[in-house]
């Protein structure tokens, strides 16, 4: 029987973590006490910093000890951070070197990361394949990423701090509705991560999507339709603390294209909108704005639209849910969390990494070098490196231009005061395909 | 329904053909235009050509020339490079110059020359003798890369007494035919432009027609892969058979032998640095792979390529438009680190300025990818391989050009030599095995000597009818 939570799907509920081989590596192992004692999301900016610099040479020689047929080592060398390829690491190796191992994410398109994993011999059950939508053209297949369990294991818990950071609070209780299906949770990273971490600290998971039947040459995306049964029940559900996860493309279709007639139809199947999520909900939001109309140029737009129909409590009066937006990427194990924000508020939607992923702005796409001190409000190219990821040296340039904020310890949301434990930045662009990247769906 | 657009489209092309004189009102003219020209001295052209000399030191040539900068600029030219085509336009004019093209030995044309002047009649003995003619009409392709080509076609057309019918790439349409409309010169009577842009659907149906329907004599094509696959289509519909003149995209090869370049270091960087940079490396010499013969890794090993990226940075112009081709660029640095090569590039301006040293074979050897930039993408890099000797060249060569990277160049045009002479039978010979044009040193590869043929083509030669005259019928030569 399967062990896959969604009606065969997802991330397995038991990832077995022990019964793999990295499983007693000191790398592992430290990751995991970093990771329990404490939400280490909540440190200062200056203890992140000491954490990344204590996790360098350990992070590095974890690919070393762990190297198949020795790519890591001659990689080390070749790329400038060892003396030999036996794997000898650089002496005062700093954070910044790391930009030395960068990846395009373009080169994790078919089987590009294939060579980088480090695992032999593994198998389907020991880790998940996620992909992006295989709709650009003009590459040779979509971002394909393998995550062993081992991984997902640690995702669990970042992604978990980061959730509970943004919330405030330990998020262990409520129901949740995802606007997709739960197919989709076979290969979509931000749905596949989110429902099990969710699903993990015991909440309700809900899809509000199901896959239709259609024409065998049709794509999962074109048989997509809406599942009114588990949309109506969560709905109905009285549970104070609800999570309604959606793109934007979801809330456009849910609570703006529909006009008339439809509108009312929707309102007799769903009972919605308004949408009612307890005093504690949240609507959490990713994605990006492809298949959406052109009039819609930001997902700002459409959060603004739609704030009045979800509403944090019970009946009519209640105000505004807040909304925290997401950046997931095919290519990353950790989200990069937004805080919760009224949806009528003109403050721009910061995201923050974990600290477990070292973030840096980089010049321009001329210029890769890391930027020391970002000017407020300039665009840079991102790019970031998951010290928790252990499949591969996940030294991501994903293609994604982003706004350097101002140096902040904290900010205020509309849960209450957050510190920050390492700067975020504010999502601008996607390259465009004449500037170096393919435009990838879904993300942004 | 098939039959109805067989129709549909056969008409068109006859109305075409129909719009064409309505279109290009000087295609009515150009038989009596021949008329004229053939019987017209080639003496009486030439002396025109030698007087633009005087006109271009002018207030009013100096202008022109300016305009033709600053258009060229405004097109993307960098300045230096705009600089360069109306320096060496100039040059064209020159008493050496015309000479060297007109009487050229190495064609055999040295027989016209009689006191100076070009005598189109020559007695060659008793029984052999030569009369050298205009051809009639030629057609003439323009490519984007550089001006000097097309403009030196243009004026050994005219020269030669022929209607000169030009087609230009978008960059020049407008820059040029104001150029050459405005110089004081029968010429421009003789020399039309079609003011076409291939880029245009419309457009590209006129110029089909075009190239088809008239009885061209001679059409010379300068251009890319994709406009020599177009012309040359097209050409074949032409029931005329004009002769072709492809001057193919090709590329250039560096040769450098350590020891030799140690011995002048500081004036070989300087030579070796201008010979990458030139022209945006995008010169069909320009030199896009290297090869290291008797190297060792000495001292200077490292500073020799470190040094050539600071020299090259001293003139470097950025050319920040294409952020694609940067992360392509910043791609393929790393698949050649990943592969064990050696990558030099710049403090100053990172990735842009790149030279890859890579041993026993070129590491970009994929067939088909993604990751790579091919030559006409790249600005300031070149990967030198090291090698033990001429065979290895030979070997990575004839297999270079299924490689992405090459696949839309045809071969190796010139070979740029910093080696002594006791690498010279092998330099020979290696441009022998490949089909090499040219063995030059870095003075000659922006540069031609105006005895050298363009790719095997002598221009002049081929904008000319060559009737021999034997037997008995010499003698009234």
């Amino acid at each position: 029987m399967s062990n896959k939570p969604f009606n065969g799907n997802g991330i397995p509920s038991d990832l077995n973590e022990s019964s793999s081989k990295l499983y007693t590596d000191e790398y592992f192992q430290l990751l995991k006490k970093t990771l329990t004692a404490k939400n280490i999301v909540n440190n200062s900016k200056e203890e992140t910093k000491n954490l990344q610099k204590s996790l360098l040479y350990p992070y590095l020689e974890f690919f070393i000890r762990n190297d198949k047929d020795d790519f890591y080592k001659k990689l080390f060398f070749n790329r400038g951070i060892a003396k030999d390829q036996k794997g000898t690491l650089n002496d005062n190796l700093e954070l910044i070197d790391l930009i030395k191992l960068r990846v395009h994410s373009d080169d994790l398109r078919a089987d590009g990361q294939q060579q980088r994993l480090i695992h032999k011999d593994i198998t389907k059950e020991d880790g998940m394949n996620f992909m992006s939508s295989g709709t650009t053209v003009g590459t040779n297949g979509p971002v394909n990423v393998f995550r062993s369990n081992i991984s997902l294991s640690l995702s669990r818990l970042t992604n978990g701090n980061l959730i509970d950071w943004s919330i405030g609070k330990k998020v262990d209780e409520g129901e949740t509705l995802f606007h997709m299906a739960p197919e989709m949770t076979n290969f979509l990273a931000f749905a596949a991560i989110g429902s099990d971490f969710l699903r993990d600290r015991g909440l309700g998971v809900r899809f509000g999507a199901k896959v239709n039947n259609g024409p065998a040459d049709s794509t999962i995306w074109q048989r997509l339709g809406p599942d009114i049964k588990q949309m109506k029940s969560f709905f109905k559900d009285k549970n104070p603390t609800k999570y309604f996860i959606a793109s934007g493309v979801g809330l456009y279709k849910m609570f703006m294209e529909p006009k008339g007639i439809k509108k009312l139809m929707m309102k007799l199947a769903l009972s919605a909108p308004p949408v009612y999520l307890g005093d504690n909900g949240v609507l959490m939001i990713g994605g990006g704005l492809k298949r959406l109309p052109s009039s819609i140029t930001s997902l700002d737009q459409i959060v603004k639209n739609t704030g009045d129909f979800i509403l944090a409590g019970d009946n009519k009066n209640a105000p505004p849910a807040p909304v925290i937006d997401m950046l997931g990427l095919t290519e990353s194990l950790n989200v990069f969390i937004g805080v919760p924000t009224s949806p009528h508020s003109n403050d721009p939607w910061i995201k923050f990494p974990h600290p477990l992923t070292y973030t840096a702005l980089l010049k321009s796409p001329f210029d890769l070098t890391p930027v020391e001190n970002p000017k407020e409000s300039e665009e840079y190219l991102l790019f970031y490196v998951n010290l928790m990821t252990l499949d591969y040296v996940e030294a991501i340039i994903p293609g994604d231009f982003v706004k350097a904020t101002k140096d902040m310890d904290s900010i205020d949301t509309a849960l209450g005061k957050r510190n920050i434990s390492q700067n975020g930045f504010i999502y601008s662009r996607r390259a465009e395909q004449n500037e170096g990247f393919k435009i990838r769906e879904g993300c942004g | 329904m098939i039959n109805f657009f067989k129709k549909k489209e056969i008409t068109k092309k006859i109305n075409h053909k129909l719009q064409l004189t309505k279109i290009f009102p000087w295609i009515t003219k150009l038989e009596d235009n021949y008329i004229n020209l053939s019987n017209q001295d080639i003496n009486i052209r030439i002396n025109e050509i030698l007087d633009l000399k005087k006109y271009f030191k002018t207030q009013i040539g100096i202008n022109q020339l300016l305009d033709l900068k600053d258009s060229l600029v405004t097109s993307g030219y960098p300045e230096n490079a705009a600089q360069l085509e109306i320096d060496f336009f100039l040059e064209l004019f020159e008493d050496d110059t015309i000479k060297n093209l007109l009487f050229n030995d190495s064609a055999g044309l040295h027989l016209h020359q009689k006191n100076g002047y070009f005598n189109k009649k020559v007695k060659v003995n008793k029984d052999f003798g030569l009369i050298r003619t205009s051809i009639g009409k030629v057609f003439i392709v323009g490519s984007s890369n550089t001006l000097l080509p097309v403009l030196t076609s243009l004026f050994l057309s005219y020269i030669a007494g022929n209607n000169t019918v030009v087609q230009l790439s978008s960059l020049h349409v407008n820059c040029v035919p104001k150029l050459i409309e405005n110089i004081p010169f029968d010429g421009s009577k003789h020399i039309h432009f079609t003011n076409l842009l291939r880029e245009k659907e419309e457009d590209l149906s006129l110029i089909e027609a075009l190239v088809t329907n008239i009885n061209w004599n001679v059409i010379n094509v300068w251009g890319g892969n994709n406009s020599l696959n177009f012309y040359n289509k097209i050409i074949s519909k032409n029931t005329y058979r004009p002769r072709i003149v492809n001057m193919e995209p090709l590329t250039g090869a560096l040769i450098i032998q350590q020891d030799y370049f140690e011995q002048n270091l500081d004036v070989n960087i300087k030579n070796l640095s201008s010979s990458i940079q030139i022209m945006g490396q995008q010169l069909c010499s320009s030199p896009t792979i290297g090869f290291l013969l008797n190297y060792n890794f000495n001292q200077l090993f490292d500073s020799i390529f470190e040094n050539i990226i600071i020299d090259i940075e001293q003139n470097y112009t950025s050319n920040n438009s294409d952020e694609s081709n940067s992360i392509k660029l910043d791609r393929m640095i790393n698949l050649a680190r990943d592969r064990g090569s050696t990558v030099y590039t710049s403090s100053k301006f990172s990735n842009n300025i790149c030279i890859i040293v890579s041993k026993n074979q070129s590491v970009f050897n994929e067939y088909d990818t993604t990751n790579l930039l091919n030559i006409h993408e790249r600005r300031n890099f070149i990967e030198i391989i090291r090698v033990e000797n001429f065979t290895e060249i030979y070997k990575i060569i004839n297999k270079l050009f299924i490689n992405f990277s090459y696949k839309e160049t045809k071969k190796i045009q010139t070979l740029l030599s910093f080696a002594d002479k006791t690498f010279d039978s092998e330099i020979h010979q290696l441009a022998s095995l490949i089909g090499a044009y040219r063995i030059i040193d870095s003075n000659y590869v922006l540069r031609r000597y105006p005895m050298e043929w363009f790719d095997n083509y002598n221009l002049f030669s081929e904008f000319t009818n060559l009737i021999s005259v034997v037997g008995s019928k010499v003698e009234n030569l």
